[in-house]
Formats: structure tokens, C-alpha cells, sequence
């Protein structure tokens, strides 16, 4: 049930006077109700021009002359999608409504199929996102997130930037353990949930530490998926094709010790980045926005005693779905067949409605639906622009436009080609896609140029999971985007910036730490 | 009812093509006997459609260690202005057999040789004769059957649209276009400045299938559509001033957002 209401105004700007009672009560924060945001005078003058400026770019775009290589629909789609993009930028309507009108831009102008479009909204990102806040309103009404966050903060919380890396390190662990960056959403968002609230960051009124909260933890499942060859199917697509057609085999522990500490830097580089600088958290804001500080906190878990016989059933089905997710790999051997991270959550879910058993009733549920409209939107025109060879067109057409040539220096192509590689994902919203496209074309391309392919493809196949500049780019950004604790615009300015920042990376590890480990050739 | 009277008309289909396939295949057995065999190092066509939908064809043929009558399988039943361009060299021909046409080639040396013909299909891409589809489409579905007794290493057809049209979609082709491939195995291209779409297909041995299946229609773009959206970007620059605006009811920004 979606409804709308004005922006709840925190007690004080200055000092934390929030009663850690109704800062921890997410029934008062709850997802499923739509915010009606205050801009700055930027944003009003953002909202009143970006709806024009999105029409023109898209009647550019569309009513020009359908361009070599590409197809009608194709055209459409990225007319149609270029002013969605706009337009969730811009927010001269709220970014459901732009989701639907590129769901009937893309039908009416012949861009995707009605059933395409539509079939968008049972694919196994939205599902998981429903199950996903089922399992997170579970945690939420048993108290288990507040517990874990409580302890989390007291242990680790003192001010903004440890907490921050804790869950930096969390992370960091999960992605060593579990494949599925969207599991690994799932399973951090009640807690990120509950640390936002303590620092006076909800879904009503988020501010600039639930900004940080959300886009690092975004930023940390999709980075830290890179460090490992098993992070993303993708992964191991890019280690076939450089096996296959460039005949060079890479083990995981090669991955891991060329790519690990790349990762491992450009995330403690965004840990300092976005409350330094992107997203300033003020002084004041550092510290847990409740009467009494840290040790209000420390009262509160103290207060919440042992664990209650309704916290231990939340914990046994949060546990049963992890421990589906851990150990895929084992199914095959134990089942006969693979449970999907959607369908282990489900069971987590059917577990936690089921009478008598379970802990909550289906009206407890806090699923924001709005936001799963806009997912679907936008997941549709993501999808659209894959079908219809649109992302393709774009990407082959930048390569083409390069000329490249047998005098090229090699330095000059690997630039451009981790360039391609990490930004190609503002335009791809599938991993495997954008590896299938990209690695074997990088691999003919070092062929034809003389370079070894390992050069280029095993460099360019690290930025595969680096999937952060758009809430529709990964499942998890999608999962995060919808606890409506940032824009689309923190999302594009938080990732592209950090996404530069692997570029500039990789091309110092090209120099550097790749031609010690014999990935790149002596200068 | 009427779903009896389609798989009737399935049935019949099938048959028909398989009774075709299957005498084809006869043919060719019998005739391998005698035959020397060799193969057909590329089968390269390009068919430009005219605005009256006839298409005129140019298909050329790399054929390698041909000593005796060589048999290419040709897809159209029924063509005219026919022009061997290379008949300095070679002697071409056409048979049929069954509901399959070939194109015979004699003089055939043991060399690598090219063998170009012409000639003119009517009614290739009739549109008074195809149902008009959403957004003005037509469906336009092409099928290559290889028959001939030797492998084609690498088969290439090139439509070239009538001025004015262009690709909508490509729904279907054989070689299919799957995740598992890395390229795709048609490019969608301009040819003279005509939307063009060429199929590639490598080593088709007999019984093999290239076929592709697009939407195309008239490049043209709805004036109506362009007058809607100038009008409501212009209503919303009128009538949405009132958003610059700060609401009066509204609470005071907190500290420390990012929206202040």
C-alpha cells in the first residue's frame, strides 16, 4: 500500500535529540510509504528544465535518420531510454512515473514487445526484491537487526567512518563466502536499515550518512565480487574466452592475487571519498543521532537482554536461507538440482509467513511497490537496449570510431580499453551480456594489434563487476535504490566518481603491479 | 475448425518440403557417383530489393577442385533476366528437381575459380501480397536449404532494402544468435545508402539451414508524436513555473542532508 506523506522533520538540526526508541521503531519509517522530498533551489531548477530537455534529446534521438547498424526499435530504445535517464536524473516526475512512461514509450514505439515489457515485473530481481524486504521485516519486527546493528555500532560505531568501514570489512567477507552480489544485499539491508535510523537516516528523511551508508555497501558487493574469479558468473565467462581463444589459462588464486588489492584500494579510496567529500557528513552528523550517544545505545542492548524465543525463529530462517546461499555449489551433490539465491529466499519467506511457525503476517510486510514499479521500468529499458542490439551498437561504434591501427602503442589501447571496459555498464544491464560482447572482441582486437591477449582481456575482465553508476546497472543496486535512501543522481555521482578512480587504478596496476605479476608488457 | 483446416495445411506443408528435401537428396546420391566432388569455398549473395519488390540477385560462388558438372542450390523457384558473368569461363545452367532449383555449372576447372551470375526474382519482397503488421511492419523471412553435395565453407546473403526502408527487428536467424556466441551472425548494415542486412553462415554442410527473419517498414517518423511532445514540454515550461518555487508549507531542511 503505497501512500503519500510530507517529510517527517527531525526534532533538531543541531544536536542528536532523537529518543532511540522512536528512531528504532521502523514501523515509523516504513519503505512502503512514498516521501514527498524538499529541494534545493538547483534541484527545482533541475526539475522544471530537465522535463523539456528530456523530450529534446529524445526527439533528437529518435526523429533522426535510423543510423548505420542499428535497428528501428533499437533507435527507439535509446531515445526512449536517454530520456528516462533524464528524467530519473531531473525528477520532474517521481521516478516510478518515469519508469511507466518508458515501459509505453518502449511499447508504443515499437521498441520491445507488450509482453517483454510487462514480463519485466516477474523477472528474478523483482522477486527478490519482495522477498527481500520479507526477510528484512522479519529481522525488523523480531528485533534481530536491531540487536545485530546495536551490537555492531557498540563494538565498531563510535563515529560515522568506523562504522562505515565495518561494514566495508563485512562485506568483504561475504564476497569470499557468497557468489550472489544480490544474496549478499539481502542479507546486509535490515542492519544497514537499522544503523541508518541510529544515525538519524530513514527512508522519510534520509541524509548524507544513509547516503554514504547505502552507496559504499552498493559499491562494496559489486567491487569486492571482482576480487574473486568465482565473484560473478561473468567472471568465469571472461577466464573461458582467455583460456579458448587466447590459450592462456588464469586459476583463482591468480585473479585474487592480481585483483584483490586493487578492490580492496579503490574501496577504502571510496570509504574516504564519500563522507570526505562527495557526501560531507557535517561534525555533528558523525556520531549516532539519539539522546544520551553511545551509550544510550549500550543501555538499549543491554535493555533488550537475551535473545527473545521470536528473535532465535528469525535467526534459525535467516540462517536456513544463508545457508542456501553459501552452499550452492553443494546442492547438485545433496538435491539432485541448484537452488537459486530467489528460490532459497522464498523458502526463507514461505518459512516466515506460514502460521503459527512463522513470525510475521503478509500485512507486516514492508514492500516498497513503488519503487519495484520503477525497477521494472527501468530494468525494461536496460533489457531493451541488450535485445535490441542498442548497447551493442554503441559500444562497437566508440571502438570503430577509434581507429585503431598496427602503429598504435599499447599503452594508448589499454587505456581506452579499460575505459570501455569499466563505463560500458552505464549502457549494459547484464554482466554476462556486456562479457560476452566485450572480452572476445578485446581478445581479437590485442591479436590484430600484436599485443598478448592476456595483456588487455585479464585487465579489462576485472572491470567486469564494477557495475556501480546506475541503480539499475546490478541486482544490488536495484535491492538498495529501493529503500529510497538516495537518487538516482547520488547513485551516478558516487559510482561514476569511483568508477574513474578503477580506471586511473588499473592503468597504474598496468605499469606496476600487473607487469610485475607478467599480466603486462615492460615498457 | 478452422485450427483442423491449419494443421492440415501444416501437414501438407511439411510433407511437401520433405518429399522436395528427400528427392533432392536421391538426386544428389546418384549423381555423387558419377560426380567428382569438390567443394564450394564461398556462396556470396546479394539480393537488392526495388521498390516494386521484385529483387535483383547477384550470386557468386568460389568453387574449388571442380572437375565435373557442379550443382548449387539455388532458393527461388521462378527468375528471369538471367546473366552468367562469367561466361568466358564456365557454362551455367539451371536444373530442377522436385520443388528444388539448382544451378548447374559446367566447365568446371581443378583450380580455385569464381562464378558470378544474375539475375531477377520477382515478387521477392511483394508488399500488395503481405499482411501489414503493428508500426507499419512487414515480415520479411528468408530460408536457405543446403542441397548440394559438397560443404559450403562460408555462406554470406546480403538483403538490400528498397529505398526508404529499414530493419525494425531481427526475430529470428539460423545461425541463432545466443549468449554462448561471442558475434552475432548477421550485421545490419548501409549500402548505398540503403539498409542492408547480411547473414553469415560457415562449413553448411548438406541439409544445413540459413535463415533469417526480420520487420521491416518504411523509415518515417509520426509528426503527430513530434507535435504531442513539443507541446508538452512547452505546457510544462508555462504551467510548472510555480515548481522554481518554494512550497511556503514546507518543514525546515534538516542539517546535514544533501537536498539542502
Amino acid at each position: 500500500m503505497v501512500e503519500e506523506r510530507p517529510m517527517v522533520s527531525p526534532a533538531s538540526p543541531s544536536e542528536p535529540q532523537e529518543n532511540i526508541d522512536d528512531l528504532l521503531d521502523m514501523e515509523k519509517h516504513k519503505l512502503s510509504v512514498v516521501r514527498q522530498k524538499r529541494s534545493t533551489a538547483f534541484e527545482r531548477w533541475l526539475k522544471y528544465l530537465g522535463f523539456p530537455l528530456g523530450i529534446a534529446v529524445f526527439s533528437v534521438l529518435y526523429f533522426m535518420p535510423t543510423p548505420e547498424g542499428l535497428t528501428a526499435n533499437g533507435q527507439a530504445v535509446i531515445a526512449a531510454f536517454a530520456l528516462a535517464l533524464i528524467w530519473w536524473i531531473a525528477e520532474p516526475v517521481p521516478t516510478y512515473v518515469t519508469s511507466l512512461c518508458l515501459m509505453i514509450l518502449l511499447v508504443f514505439l515499437d521498441g520491445w514487445d507488450v509482453k517483454n515489457v510487462l514480463g519485466v515485473l516477474g523477472f528474478d530481481v523483482i522477486w527478490l526484491n519482495v522477498l527481500a524486504f520479507i526477510l528484512s521485516s522479519v529481522l525488523i519486527k523480531t528485533n534481530l537487526a536491531k540487536r545485530m546493528s546495536l551490537r555492531l555500532i557498540t563494538k565498531f560505531g563510535h563515529n560515522a567512518w568506523q562504522i562505515l568501514l565495518a561494514f566495508l570489512a563485512l562485506q568483504l567477507v561475504l564476497a569470499s563466502l557468497i557468489p550472489a552480489t544480490a544474496a549478499r544485499a539481502v542479507m546486509t539491508l535490515p542492519i544497514m536499515m537499522v544503523v541508518g535510523a541510529v544515525y538519524g537516516s530513514t527512508s522519510q528523511s534520509p541524509n548524507r550518512f544513509g547516503k554514504n551508508l547505502f552507496l559504499q555497501n552498493l559499491l562494496g558487493i559489486n567491487i569486492f565480487s571482482s576480487g574473486f574469479m568465482t565473484g560473478s558468473t561473468a567472471n568465469l565467462i571472461a577466464v573461458a574466452f582467455i583460456s579458448n581463444m587466447a590459450g592462456v589459462k588464469v586459476y583463482y588464486t591468480d585473479w585474487m592475487f592480481a585483483n584483490l588489492p586493487i578492490a580492496v584500494l579503490a574501496m577504502l579510496i571510496a570509504w574516504v571519498l564519500g563522507p570526505g567529500l562527495l557526501f560531507r557528513i557535517p561534525a555533528e552528523k558523525r556520531k549516532p543521532q539519539i539522546k544520551g550517544g553511545l551509550n544510550a545505545l549500550k543501555e538499549q542492548l543491554e535493555r533488550m537482554g537475551p535473545p527473545s524465543r521470536a528473535e532465535i525463529r528469525g535467526a534459525f530462517i535467516f540462517s536456513v536461507v544463508v545457508f542456501l546461499w553459501i552452499t550452492d555449489r553443494s546442492h547438485m551433490q545433496w538435491f539432485g538440482f541448484e537452488i537459486d539465491p530467489v528460490m532459497a529466499a522464498m523458502v526463507g519467506a514461505v518459512l516466515a509467513l506460514l502460521p503459527k511457525v512463522g513470525l510475521i503476517k503478509w500485512n507486516e510486510a514492508d514492500i516498497p511497490w513503488h519503487l519495484m514499479i520503477f525497477s521494472a521500468g527501468a530494468y525494461a529499458g536496460g533489457l531493451a537496449l541488450n535485445d535490441t542490439g542498442a548497447a551493442t551498437w554503441v559500444v562497437q561504434n566508440i571502438f570503430t570510431a577509434l581507429h585503431f591501427d598496427a602503429s598504435v602503442d599499447f599503452w594508448t589501447v589499454y587505456v581506452i580499453v579499460i575505459a570501455l571496459m569499466m563505463y560500458s555498464h552505464l549502457v549494459f544491464t547484464s554482466k554476462t551480456m556486456r562479457t560476452i560482447i566485450m572480452i572476445p572482441f578485446i581478445i581479437a582486437l590485442a591479436q590484430q594489434l600484436g599485443f598478448h591477449p592476456l595483456a588487455l582481456a585479464l585487465p579489462a575482465a576485472f572491470t567486469i563487476d564494477w557495475v556501480v553508476g546506475l541503480p539499475i546497472s546490478a541486482k544490488p543496486n536495484v535491492i538498495l535504490f529501493t529503500t529510497g535512501q538516495y537518487s538516482v543522481l547520488d547513485n551516478i555521482k558516487y559510482g561514476v566518481v569511483v568508477a574513474t578512480i578503477g580506471v586511473v587504478l588499473y592503468v597504474i596496476a598496468g605499469f606496476t603491479w600487473f607487469r610485475f605479476l607478467g599480466i603486462t608488457p615492460a615498457l | 475448425m478452422r485450427a483442423n483446416i491449419m494443421e492440415r495445411a501444416t501437414t501438407v506443408k511439411i510433407l511437401t518440403y520433405a518429399i522436395a528435401f528427400g528427392t533432392a537428396v536421391l538426386f544428389i546420391t546418384v549423381q555423387t557417383a558419377t560426380a567428382q566432388l569438390s567443394s564450394i569455398g564461398t556462396y556470396h549473395e546479394k539480393i537488392v530489393i526495388d521498390e516494386s519488390g521484385s529483387a535483383r540477385v547477384t550470386l557468386s560462388l568460389i568453387l574449388e577442385g571442380c572437375t565435373a558438372p557442379q550443382r548449387i542450390p539455388l532458393e527461388y523457384s521462378i527468375f528471369i533476366d538471367f546473366i552468367n558473368r562469367t561466361a568466358a569461363l564456365y557454362e551455367v545452367d539451371t536444373a530442377r528437381v522436385g520443388a528444388t532449383r539448382f544451378l548447374v555449372v559446367r566447365g568446371c576447372r581443378a583450380s580455385r575459380d569464381t562464378v558470378e551470375v544474375e539475375f531477377t526474382v520477382p515478387h521477392y519482397f511483394d508488399r500488395t501480397k503481405l499482411k501489414k503488421e503493428a508500426h507499419g511492419n512487414y515480415r520479411l523471412s528468408r530460408r536457405f536449404v543446403q542441397t548440394a553435395e559438397s560443404e559450403i565453407a562460408s555462406f554470406e546473403r546480403t538483403i538490400v532494402l528498397p529505398k526508404g526502408f529499414v530493419v525494425s527487428s531481427v526475430d529470428e536467424s539460423i545461425p541463432q544468435y545466443t549468449e554462448k556466441d561471442s558475434k552475432s551472425p548477421f550485421t545490419i548494415s548501409k549500402i548505398a545508402d540503403r539498409h542492408a542486412l547480411t547473414l553469415r553462415a560457415k562449413n553448411m554442410k548438406l541439409g544445413d539451414v540459413a535463415m533469417v527473419s526480420m520487420r521491416v517498414k518504411e523509415e518515417g517518423k509520426s509528426a503527430v508524436l513530434f507535435g504531442i511532445l513539443m507541446l508538452a514540454g512547452l505546457f510544462h515550461l508555462i504551467f510548472f513555473r510555480d515548481v522554481l518555487k518554494e512550497q511556503p508549507g514546507d518543514p525546515p531542511r534538516p542539517r546535514g542532508t544533501n537536498k539542502s
